[in-house]
């Protein structure tokens, strides 16, 4: 009788091991659950923050190369920078402009050119950055990763001597006078750096899974990687480039021309990233 | 003793029953909620490649969102017209086009019945860009 007593006081609350058994199975499995649906929903979600934050990237370039193709226009019609040679002897570019003194046309040129070099530096550094990792993190993107000068413009300053000259009165209308001309070397319109530019950005978004993983310490996993995305694009004109290259002659009508042609402007489209870098 | 013990395991197994229930229901319902959003952050973006890529304008890109959310009809059975949000930002200002969809998404009664479970439970898919609208911008 005792020994019944004591088997089946033994075998009482047997059920509760299997009952905590189950329900630290089921806690598992639902972590884990929860961990790899918000894995894959952080990836998805990230391709897309890494998509808009480079097609951003690349509409901020291309509207920088817009306002610095119209304002290469206003130099190519202030100036003419071909050189002329006459026996041996190479006379600089010009500018004159009927009844505009020299000084004011050559504080013009330097406003605008001046214009344009602030265009460039911050639409092909800066603000195509901050606003591609704003959009990345309004999307659920932690940051993005950028290769420096991933965001140039790719342009180049041209640099020459122009003469600037006075207008006087010789009988004929208005007639440029060439006998005591403002000589400057300044800086003129902006052509391509290769013929290929501009190139395209490459981004990559990140988000630290880290603090959002749970049970890290009933899984024995320390530290849980960043997941990331990455993606391309670039700025494109389908009516061809707004800028003269390096081995044009660059007349100041060229590159008025080059800006009329392709005028409609630079838009971004969404490019692979290369064989280098997969998806 | 023994008859007193017979029903046991039944009576524990009738407790934990709902404990279980309420697990699995939990899980159907968890994963419905990550595949929608994922369904509608997808739709977001297509709406905004539709802006960005094609130049649509509102109307066709809410179109074309309810076109793509078609296909998922199983999931997301009433999306309509006035779920999507579109803001085209057609000026110079530094801000971002943007779609977002809202979706209510219906509780199960079992979990509904839970004090201060959100029923609806509201799920949003979001996309912005920038995008070019203009001769300089």
């Amino acid at each position: 009788m005792i020994k019944k007593k004591l088997r089946y006081r033994n075998e009482k609350g047997q059920i509760i091991v299997f009952v905590v058994i189950s329900v630290l199975s089921l806690s598992m499995l639902w972590m884990m659950l929860i961990n790899i649906a918000t894995m894959v929903k952080d990836r998805i979600m990230l391709q897309n923050a890494a998509d808009c934050a480079a097609h951003t990237a690349a509409c901020i370039r291309a509207r920088g190369l817009n306002m610095v193709g119209a304002l290469n226009f206003t130099l190519g019609g202030l100036i003419e920078s071909r050189k002329v040679s006459f026996l041996g002897i190479e006379a600089p570019g010009f500018a004159w402009i009927p009844e505009l003194p020299a000084s004011a046309l050559y504080a013009s040129v330097i406003a605008t050119t001046d214009a344009q070099a602030g265009i460039v530096s911050t639409y092909g550094g800066g603000l195509a950055y901050l606003a591609a990792e704003k959009v990345a993190k309004a999307q659920g993107a932690d940051g993005i990763i950028a290769e420096p000068g991933t965001f140039s413009l790719n342009l180049k300053r041209k640099i020459d001597k122009i003469n600037f000259y006075d207008t006087i009165d010789i009988g004929l209308g208005p007639t440029p006078n060439i006998f005591c001309p403002l000589t400057k070397r300044v800086p003129t319109w902006y052509y391509l750096k290769d013929k290929k530019s501009p190139k395209k950005n490459v981004i990559i978004a990140y988000k630290n899974s880290n603090s959002r993983f749970f049970g890290k310490r009933l899984f024995g996993i320390s530290e849980i990687p960043r997941i990331a995305a990455i993606a391309a694009a670039r700025p494109f004109n389908k009516h061809g480039a707004m800028f003269p290259t390096k081995d044009d002659e660059n007349l100041g009508l060229m590159v008025m021309g080059y800006y009329l042609t392709a005028a409609d402007g630079y838009d971004a489209e969404l490019v692979p990233v290369g064989s280098l870098i997969q998806h | 003793m023994k008859k007193q013990e017979s029903g046991q395991s039944f009576t524990e197994l009738i407790l934990l029953m709902p404990i279980f229930v309420m697990f699995f229901v939990a899980i159907i319902f968890f994963t419905k909620i990550y595949i929608t959003k994922i369904i509608l952050e997808q739709a977001s973006r297509h709406g905004m490649f539709m802006l960005t890529s094609h130049k649509y304008n509102e109307d066709d890109v809410k179109n074309e969102i309810i076109n793509y959310l078609t296909t998922e009809r199983f999931l997301i059975s009433d999306i309509r017209r006035e779920n999507i949000e579109i803001k085209i930002i057609n000026t110079l200002e530094f801000k971002p086009s943007e779609v977002t969809i809202k979706y209510k998404l219906k509780v199960p009664k079992l979990l509904a019945r839970i004090r201060g479970f959100p029923n609806p439970f509201h799920i949003t898919g979001h996309s912005e860009c920038y995008i070019r609208t203009g001769l300089l911008q």
